[in-house]
């Protein structure tokens, strides 16, 4: 390369006190942004959804199985192929990424949606490390030594630090956008240190989301659909213990009150018998959800009655559907429940909390108009029961490319 | 509903009724507390409808509703009006963890003084005995605001004479002020009182370093607090019994189980090493699983009744401490009721990989 | 000082209420009589009188009016 396009990364921050969990030092990270979807970036998420599938530690969490299947040529190519079809694009430079605690995973997704939009990126995981994070951090590792990759291992970090505003401000001081993830409290926050002017700042806050099953559908489904059903819920609830927040956490049944009741007596023993099989129940939980049982008799008035299958599925049966039930989570297995006819009594309590519902039974895209039609806040992404967790580059209502990367306009 | 009132079970032996009459007078008793507690909390009543629970009797025991104690670090939870809350008990915390709290009256207090002194007064007999209190005098600075350990080495303070500190301020071992107080008692049996954790970090340890036997031969140790911390220090029953004879001389060491969310019915160590339910409380022993109650010597989540909490629903709580039955009405000692184990704490959930889901229950 | 007087001084000086309450007193009536006021008194009592009371008695005493009859048990004529 001639001496022109070799710019010297930009100059050196003051040292922080920081770990980095993958790549080199972080005074030698190149800032430069690349087209999206440049193809050293898929040519080492390809890499690293290879290492991951081949290393027998990432098999044993499903999650991580999940995001390196996500990362996979086959998958990126055809985006890479639509987006080189539009305008001139480039990343916006340096990314500063916040990752959740909650869901592991998300950090190493936060990370390539910011590369394939072009950008530099530094990630901060969470200060009590899950085994996934660790998982993750050494195979980024390994690839990020490939000298192949250096183009890509040049641009990016992965550090820890303990809760710390000074080291948040100083990388948010450099950066081009924030991908913020947490709590509304930590978002507040975050956003209120300082970053420069025309920084874009992507928050995904508390979300809350719910199932909605058509009561006929489950009633008439053959016993494999119903048991495709039951599967697709458990992954959707069960695999984060709800922690989540496209993990349902109230289940609404459509349908005429006779035909709810039956397909309740469907497919809660069958999702019972399917946890019987598989799950196996932290007696933690078991007390945990005893605790919650006991919390919404005290806060919710309308809850009327509870059910427990053991102690692997607890409901609580809702009269009706009251405002603010977002700020009432299940955790590892408990679900509020409600009857409705219709999606408008739904709508009345939908906020801009309300991220994603799962259906079954139901017209996805007629759901989707009547959101747009009712000037709906909240439900950023309808999809079939079993897909909850199915993270991707449109997320909670952000199409992550176009956000983190700029039009280089040519009218 | 008028108050129930069980101060007429105080004339009787703490530990004299067999297992049926037992069930049934403490199903009758629960039943009681259950309705009164129900008129007099909303919240708790609103519970009871949740759980199915509300407006018919328990016909068994394991049939009493029972609430998780953890309850009382999130809400406040009372029977009474708030001006007739006189004290309110608080479990001890690291900072920045919840704490329980616990509404009592005077009536309510006045019970768990008597019932515990029926109980200590059983194991240890009804004279007073000179107290050497392990712990420091800076644990009863407050007189607004006790500690759980303050409260506790209070309550058990009425069982003793000359009550003195083997700890300074600074929580080391203050030899001269121990010195003292054997001399003002050379002769006299003993009674020495602290919390597990307490004795065998501050005292037992510092009393090694130093190569130190303490005359307290003639001495009993009363001691609870759960044994937790000395577990993660790999330190069993038999080791710290072990240590204190070693140290103090001491034969007689009795533990005690007890939680301030029922305060005064504690369970005490008997002679044979068992420790005891007495005729105010109960014990069940549940199946995380499903909660379903097991058998004698199977190990599972532990449930404490108690008839002593009329100030605030704690009658019936399923803990979060793991243990066993381990007999009934069979204990050498000759004490009738129930005999158990506390095996450990229930471990916190792990974080998860996900692959645990997928593993088959053991 | 007779028995009376030295009973009525002793309450008077550890919990610090005047001569006239003392005939209704009773235990938690008063901020200076609650667990730990107690505990000082039937020490106060003990030391003015050479008595040591048992468990139960140190439980049961609830009031200036009952006390007399505990201590009576203890050879202490009121």
């Amino acid at each position: 390369m001639n001496a022109l396009l070799e710019r010297p990364p930009a100059p050196a921050a003051p040292a922080l006190p920081l770990t980095v969990r993958a790549g080199g030092p972080l005074q030698t990270l190149d800032r430069r942004p690349m087209a999206p979807f440049a193809a050293p970036v898929l040519d080492f998420l390809s890499a690293l959804s290879h290492d991951l599938l081949a290393s027998p530690d990432a098999r044993r969490h499903p999650d991580i199985a999940t995001f390196a299947f996500w990362c996979r040529r086959g998958h990126l190519q055809p985006m890479a192929e639509a987006w080189a079809r539009g305008p001139a694009r480039v990343g916006r430079g340096l990314v500063l990424h916040i990752a959740p605690g909650n869901v592991p995973v998300n950090f190493a997704f936060s990370l390539a949606f910011g590369m394939l939009a072009g950008n530099a990126n530094i990630v901060r995981v969470a200060e009590v490390e899950r085994a996934q994070t660790t998982v993750l951090c050494a195979a980024l590792q390994r690839r990020f030594a490939d000298p192949r990759h250096a183009v890509v291992a040049a641009r990016n970090r992965v550090v820890q630090y303990a809760r710390d505003d000074t080291v948040t401000a100083a990388l948010s001081a450099q950066a081009a956008a924030r991908v913020l993830w947490g709590g509304d409290r930590t978002i507040a926050h975050l956003r209120s240190l300082p970053a420069p002017p025309r920084c874009v700042d992507v928050a995904f806050a508390d979300r809350y989301s719910l199932a909605m099953l058509d009561a006929r559908a489950v009633n008439e489904a053959g016993s494999q659909a119903l048991a495709d059903l039951v599967r697709g819920f458990f992954h959707d609830a069960y695999l984060q213990d709800q922690d989540a927040c496209s993990s349902p956490q109230l289940v609404v049944w459509q349908g005429e009150p006779a035909a709810c009741a039956q397909a309740r007596q469907r497919f809660w023993p069958a999702l019972d018998a399917l946890l019987e099989r598989e799950y196996a129940l932290a007696p933690i939980h078991a007390v945990d959800k005893l605790v919650q049982l006991c919390r919404a008799a005290a806060a919710l008035p309308q809850a009327q009655s509870s059910v427990r299958h053991g102690n692997r599925i607890h409901r609580v049966q809702l009269q009706s559907l009251p405002a603010g039930i977002e700020q009432h989570r299940g955790h590892a297995g408990f679900f509020f429940e409600v009857d409705t006819t219709g999606f408008e009594p739904l709508a009345g309590v939908v906020d801009a909390r309300l991220q994603t519902l799962t259906t079954f039974g139901l017209d996805r895209q007629a759901l989707a108009r009547r959101v747009v039609e009712l000037g709906l806040t909240g439900i950023d992404r309808i999809v079939p029961v079993g897909q909850a967790l199915a993270i991707g580059l449109v997320w909670d209502g952000h199409d992550l490319v176009s956000t983190l990367s700029r039009i280089v306009e040519v009218p | 509903m008028t108050r129930p009132d069980f101060s007429g079970w105080l004339a009787r032996p703490p530990y004299g009724s067999e297992a049926q009459a037992k069930d049934a007078a403490m199903t009758a008793a629960m039943n009681e507390l259950t309705e009164w507690h129900a008129t007099q909390c909303a919240p708790y009543r609103r519970m009871l409808t949740l759980l199915g629970a509300a407006g018919h009797a328990a016909r068994t025991l394991d049939e009493v509703p029972y609430l998780p104690v953890r309850l009382f670090k999130e809400m406040d939870l009372r029977s009474v009006d708030a001006q007739a809350v006189f004290k309110t008990l608080s479990s001890s915390g690291t900072t920045g963890q919840q704490v329980s709290r616990i509404h009592l009256d005077r009536d309510n207090a006045a019970m768990q003084t008597r019932v515990l002194g029926r109980l200590v007064g059983d194991a240890l007999g009804h004279k007073r005995l000179p107290m050497l209190v392990i712990d420091s005098p800076a644990v009863l600075k407050d007189r607004q605001a006790f500690s759980a350990r303050g409260a506790g080495i209070l309550g058990f303070s009425v069982f003793g004479l000359d009550r003195s500190f083997a700890l300074d301020a600074d929580m080391r071992i203050d030899l001269p002020a121990i010195e003292a107080f054997l001399q003002r008692h050379a002769g006299r049996p003993l009674l020495v009182f602290g919390f597990t954790y307490m004795i065998w970090a501050h005292f037992l340890q510092a009393l090694r370093e130093r190569g130190l036997c303490l005359p307290l031969a003639d001495g009993v140790l009363l001691h609870g607090g759960g044994w937790k911390k000395l577990a993660a220090q790999a330190v069993d029953a038999a080791e710290f019994r072990r240590v204190v004879q070693q140290c103090t001389g001491m034969t007689r060491v009795v533990n005690y189980y007890g939680m301030v969310e029922q305060t005064g019915s504690i369970a005490i160590e008997c002679e044979q090493g068992r420790l005891h339910v007495s005729d105010f409380s109960d014990l069940i022993v549940r199946d995380p699983v499903d909660f379903h109650p097991l058998g004698v010597g199977q190990v599972g989540l532990i449930e404490t009744l108690s008839v002593l909490p009329l100030s605030y629903p704690g009658h019936a709580l399923l803990t979060e401490d793991m243990g066993r039955i381990d007999g009934i009405d069979d204990c050498p000692c000759g004490r009738r009721g129930k005999t158990f184990t506390i095996t450990g704490r229930l471990p916190k959930a792990e974080l998860r990989g996900c692959s645990d889901t997928y593993e088959r229950a053991a | 000082m007779n028995n009376l007087e030295k009973y009525d001084a002793t309450f008077v000086d550890t919990l610090m209420v005047g001569r006239d309450a003392l005939a209704a007193l009773k235990y938690q009536d008063v901020e200076a009589w609650d667990s730990v006021g107690h505990m000082q008194l039937m020490n106060a009592l003990e030391e003015a009188f050479g008595i040591e009371m048992d468990i139960d008695d140190i439980i049961a005493f609830s009031g200036h009016e009952a006390g007399k009859g505990i201590l009576a048990k203890y050879g202490v004529q009121l």
